[in-house]
């Protein structure tokens, strides 16, 4: 028996006639070179929501037309790019990314939405919104390795400015922190894309392929990757990927970054950016390299739990609410990557949910101190308290995207969380994670509620705060928004969890095979011969 | 060996004497510069619009015509000069001339608008730039070495006198090194270190002495080859130089050209002439002038020497690392813009010596394809220092700051010009770097994972130029300045910013030129080294 299926594609024009993701990503771009031209701010402002609009429709339309129960890509669009290094644009989603791509979308609909007043240089502003949004859109359909390189690398410009222009105080230290942290991480990454284009290349020059470099993913998968190679490679994307999530140790660049970055580039940051990273680890590490996971996983599941426990601790000590809500991703994407590395289905679905989760959830909560930063311009816990007498509309999404958060039951957050407890406990060798992860969670529902409760509940400890007004249409539609979602996944997750089957059983499929086993099979195979095609005999 | 200089077919060619033209058209318009009298500074700038933008048409045509799936030399022109010394007037391009062909008349031409406001004698001024574009685009084309040593040569006095005489007195240069004493040029010409005289001369005696190296080796090359010819290709083919001889000319030619290609340690002279000179020397200098250097040593050292070439290059590879550091980190400790530049010019210069040092197909057409990147890279952001020095009166950056409100185009510009220069996917150089990259992995995998941690730092020194620039203080002095508004400052530009994001995004045409001129040469490497197994795979890939 063989496992190592390889995937197949499933291409646009057959699925649904139009080349649908192309449109989704590059929509935003080209409505920001519209931008340019645009004199008015109003019409800037609808063109720019109009098509984040559209954008997060057409990625609504995605999943009624997906299928869920096959790992093969889907949406599938291919055109040769640059040929002699493999280069090709290849973009495609599966059940990993489908999610992600939605969550994108629809977090820039309300990021344009929330910035529609008090901002300086509104056109600037929003080229870099749109041009982030078609950047991290890219990241999650590019299957082309080059072509996800490309994003992920274009991505920091915009966010840079984001920070730099429109950030707060200390702006210029956190946004070039920002840049040359995740940056080091990309460039080593890029060595670990680099080899696995080698090592297709020596695969490709014994089986007399008549493709010679790639660097695309369904054709890296075929290649056999010796497990010494799979070791450094998986530590050179271990750094490009650590530091996006980011893992403990190399998260100090987050909490900067958080309070100095505006709040659309906040919740643009937790909600979609530190995804990049996990999705990595499930993308490429699980797949391309399953015996160095296996190895790792005992290193990643601690790493993880310390920064489940490190994140949660030194978010109860903040002052500063932005602060605390970037400790509490670290602590939060722990439980992320805990779930990738049990390597087991369970594990790995509650993985992707929890990433969907924590982008909704993370970004309620900026947008939240965002509402308060508009009003009162300061983001210090001390300077609120009692508010919820004056905003009790507020009071209420709070509660409701804080409950999300600490992973309340009903929510979206119990639903992720409970997954990836459930797959620590089912996988008897890493029972004692359970210990730190479960203290991760109770020390998530302390600091969480303590904000609540210094925030919003008491008394009105500052006069200032006595004439503040709740929150108005725009931002109710916002909060609204990220509850249907919340509840929705909360009380129904059944149709998100189906997507992911088909890939989140493709990843494992790779893994689990022992290496041995792995290398009897391609012994017993002629060279000529792929993988998925032996398993007819 | 086997013939692998394939020669061309005279048939396909269907402009006569193209490359005559492009390399002619400015030589003529110089000479018709010296009739106009500097009262006249329209007509003066219409006959150099003219000359220079004949050649890029001219250059634009041959890359157009230039037939990949040929390869070899195509375009040739002979005219037979002397018989008895054997020397003949032998042009012709392959898949790396043609690209710097192109890449010189861009840089010519953008560089007659970014000197446009000039009023200083105008004249001499377009003559020298002139001068200078062509003497490059004739080392390009040439396949004589007489010739080629000739235009090399030619190339390097305009340069002299763009500094002397229109160049700008340095800083930076001397609080870095924290030391005002005179270094050696400095104190035999009696000069000080921040004149501008000094990097004039500077400039010249690192070039020159390397020029003699050169020439020794080119007249042993001469004198060994046993058929009296400067002709490369015959000696190339048919050439009996010994062994020993070959080690030697090899050395003499690799080490004559490092100078200029800014090799450590034979880089000083390079950031110091690009702060005094002019913006449109400047552009010229790093753009292409630089990289006769590295074209130089692949079309003679690589090509008549491919044994000493494999043997020599594993220490290129260990010395091109100390290019990237040590370049990357002195840009990082520089205040002046132009230095900041120049300093990462030197580091790129490590990349391109990692890929020639890897020799195989991938990683030398990455080099070749840096050659050209680098050019527009390096051509839009001394365009732009030019622009900024002009509004500003100074390039320190600590003393600029806010300029993104007032000059949002140039910021634009900017930001494009850096991003393409620190790799950012999408530019030109992105591609390049990761053929490099490519390449040598498997050969040098130390000095490649190095080399590409080194970004972090380009990218470092960069931003925060870019921050502090556009981004700082305002700084209340500057208020006057104005951004790039009229038709004439921003073309240059546009032009080169346009050709950056179009072949970096659509490479493919361009690689597959390139590729055709860097096959022979990688052919006859491999061909006559000892296989170790990693050349001959790479060099399948067709």
């Amino acid at each position: 028996m063989n496992m190592q299926t390889t995937l197949g594609e499933i291409f646009a024009v057959h699925q649904i006639g139009f080349p649908i993701l192309s449109l989704i990503v590059f929509l935003p771009a080209l409505t920001a070179i519209v931008i340019v031209f645009l004199k008015d701010e109003t019409e800037m402002k609808v063109f720019a929501v109009s098509s984040t609009a559209i954008s997060f429709l057409l990625s609504a339309l995605l999943p009624l037309f997906f299928f869920g129960n096959t790992a093969d890509m889907q949406f599938v669009e291919q055109v040769n790019w640059i040929p002699a290094i493999g280069a090709s644009y290849h973009l495609g989603i599966d059940g990993i990314s489908l999610l992600l791509v939605i969550l994108t979308s629809f977090l820039s609909v309300l990021v344009v939405l929330f910035s529609w007043n008090g901002i300086h240089t509104m056109k600037q502003y929003l080229i870099c919104i749109l041009t982030l949004t078609t950047t991290l859109l890219g990241v999650f359909v590019a299957i082309n390795l080059f072509l996800f390189f490309l994003f992920w690398e274009i991505m920091l410009i915009p966010m840079y400015f984001l920070i730099k222009v429109w950030g707060g105080d200390q702006r210029d230290y956190a946004s070039l922190k920002f840049v040359l942290y995740t940056l080091l991480g990309s460039v080593l990454m890029l060595i670990g894309f680099v080899m696995l284009a080698l090592n297709y290349q020596d695969f490709a020059t014994v089986n007399a392929l008549p493709k010679t470099l790639s660097f695309d993913l369904l054709d890296l998968l075929e290649a056999p990757i010796p497990p010494d190679t799979q070791m450094t490679i998986f530590l050179l994307l271990f750094f490009g990927f650590a530091f996006k999530v980011p893992m403990f140790p190399f998260h100090t660049w987050l909490p900067d970054a958080h309070v100095q970055a505006p709040t659309a580039g906040s919740v643009l940051l937790a909600g979609v950016l530190l995804k990049m990273g996990t999705y990595g680890f499930i993308r490429f590490s699980l797949p391309l390299l399953p015996n160095a996971s296996q190895v790792a996983a005992p290193f990643m599941l601690g790493l993880a739990v310390v920064g489940i426990v490190y994140g949660a601790l030194l978010a109860l000590a903040q002052d500063d609410m932005k602060k605390l809500i970037a400790y509490s991703s670290i602590s939060h994407l722990g439980f992320v990557v805990l779930g990738i590395f049990t390597l087991t289905e369970t594990g790995v679905t509650g993985a992707i949910i929890q990433m969907f989760n924590h982008g909704i959830s993370t970004a309620g909560l900026f947008f939240v101190v965002g509402f308060l930063y508009n009003r009162r311009h300061t983001k210090e816990i001390a300077a609120f308290g009692g508010l919820s007498k004056q905003m009790p509309v507020l009071a209420g999404f709070y509660l409701l995207i804080s409950l999300s958060s600490l992973a309340f039951p009903g929510t979206n957050g119990f639903v992720g969380e409970l997954l990836i407890l459930f797959s620590v406990v089912e996988e008897g060798r890493t029972l004692y994670y359970l210990i730190p992860a479960i203290a991760g969670v109770l020390l998530g529902a302390s600091y969480l509620f303590w904000l609540y409760q210094r925030v919003m509940l008491g008394e009105i400890t500052h006069e200032e705060n006595r004439s503040l007004s709740d929150i108005n249409r725009w931002e109710m539609s916002i909060c609204a928004g990220l509850a249907v979602f919340i509840l929705w996944v909360g009380f129904y997750p059944l149709p998100f969890i189906k997507t992911t089957e088909g890939s989140v059983e493709y990843v494992l499929s790779r893994t689990t095979m022992s290496p041995s086993e792995e290398d009897d099979d391609l012994a017993s195979s002629p060279p000529a011969t792929h993988a998925g095609e032996t398993d007819d005999r | 060996m086997p013939l692998v200089l394939r020669l061309p077919m005279q048939e396909k060619q269907m402009i006569a004497s193209l490359l005559s033209i492009i390399l002619f058209a400015p030589f003529v318009g110089a000479a018709v510069l010296f009739l106009i009298s500097n009262d006249h500074p329209n007509k003066i700038k219409a006959v150099t619009l003219l000359s220079g933008g004949i050649s890029l048409l001219g250059s634009v045509l041959l890359l157009y015509l230039f037939d990949h799936q040929t390869g070899g030399f195509q375009f040739i022109e002979r005219y037979r000069w002397s018989d008895e010394l054997g020397i003949s007037f032998y042009i012709g391009v392959d898949g790396i001339g043609a690209p710097m062909v192109l890449a010189s008349s861009l840089l010519m031409f953008a560089g007659i608008f970014v000197s446009w406001h000039i009023v200083d004698r105008l004249r001499e001024f377009y003559i020298n730039l002139l001068v200078l574009g062509s003497a490059t685009m004739g080392v390009y084309m040439s396949l004589d070495l007489f010739f080629l040593f000739f235009f090399y040569e030619l190339s390097v006095i305009p340069m002299y006198l763009f500094i002397a005489m229109w160049g700008r007195h340095t800083k930076g240069y001397l609080d870095m090194q924290g030391n005002p004493e005179r270094d050696s040029v400095g104190f035999v010409f009696n000069f000080n270190q921040s004149s501008k005289e000094y990097a004039a001369m500077k400039l010249t005696l690192y070039i020159s002495a390397g020029a003699v190296a050169a020439l020794l080796g080119i007249l042993l090359v001469y004198v060994h080859s046993g058929l009296h010819t400067f002709d490369l290709l015959a000696i190339a083919q048919r050439g009996t130089l010994s062994s020993g001889m070959k080690e030697i000319c090899f050395l003499l030619i690799f080490l004559g050209f490092a100078p200029i290609a800014a090799i450590w340690p034979f880089h000083s002279w390079s950031p110091v002439g690009y702060a005094a000179a002019p913006a449109a020397a400047s552009m010229m200098h790093a753009g292409v002038l630089k990289k006769l250097g590295h074209f130089s040593m692949i079309r003679i050292a690589f090509t008549l020497f491919p044994e000493a070439t494999a043997k020599w290059m594993p220490v290129v590879a260990v010395v091109c690392v100390v290019n990237i550091l040590y370049g990357g980190l002195v840009a990082f400790l520089q205040k002046d813009i132009k230095f900041v530049v120049g300093y990462s010019s030197v580091a790129h210069m490590g990349y391109i010596f990692l890929g020639m040092a890897s020799l195989n197909l991938m990683s030398l057409t990455g080099a070749v394809f840096f050659l050209f990147a680098d050019a527009m890279a390096m051509g839009l952001l001394f365009a732009l220092a030019g622009h900024l020095y002009r509004e500003t009166k100074t390039l320190d950056i600590p003393s600029l700051g806010g300029l993104a409100k007032k000059m949002p185009f140039v910021a634009t510009m900017f930001v494009i010009g850096s991003a393409a220069s620190f790799g950012l996917p999408g530019g030109m150089n992105f591609i390049a770097e990761i053929m490099v990259f490519l390449g040598s992995l498997n050969r040098y995998p130390i000095q490649t994972v190095l080399a590409a941690m080194a970004i972090t730092i380009t990218w470092a020194y960069y931003f925060r130029m870019i921050r502090t620039i556009f981004f700082g203080e305002d700084n209340p002095k500057l208020s006057m300045a104005s951004d790039a508004k009229s038709f004439v400052q921003r073309f240059p530009l546009v032009l080169l910013a346009a050709m950056i994001l179009f072949f970096g995004l659509f490479p493919s045409p361009f690689i597959q030129i390139i590729q055709s001129g860097v096959m022979p040469i990688v052919e006859r490497t491999i061909s006559e080294v000892p296989d170790d197994g990693t050349i001959a795979k790479l060099g399948e890939v067709k």
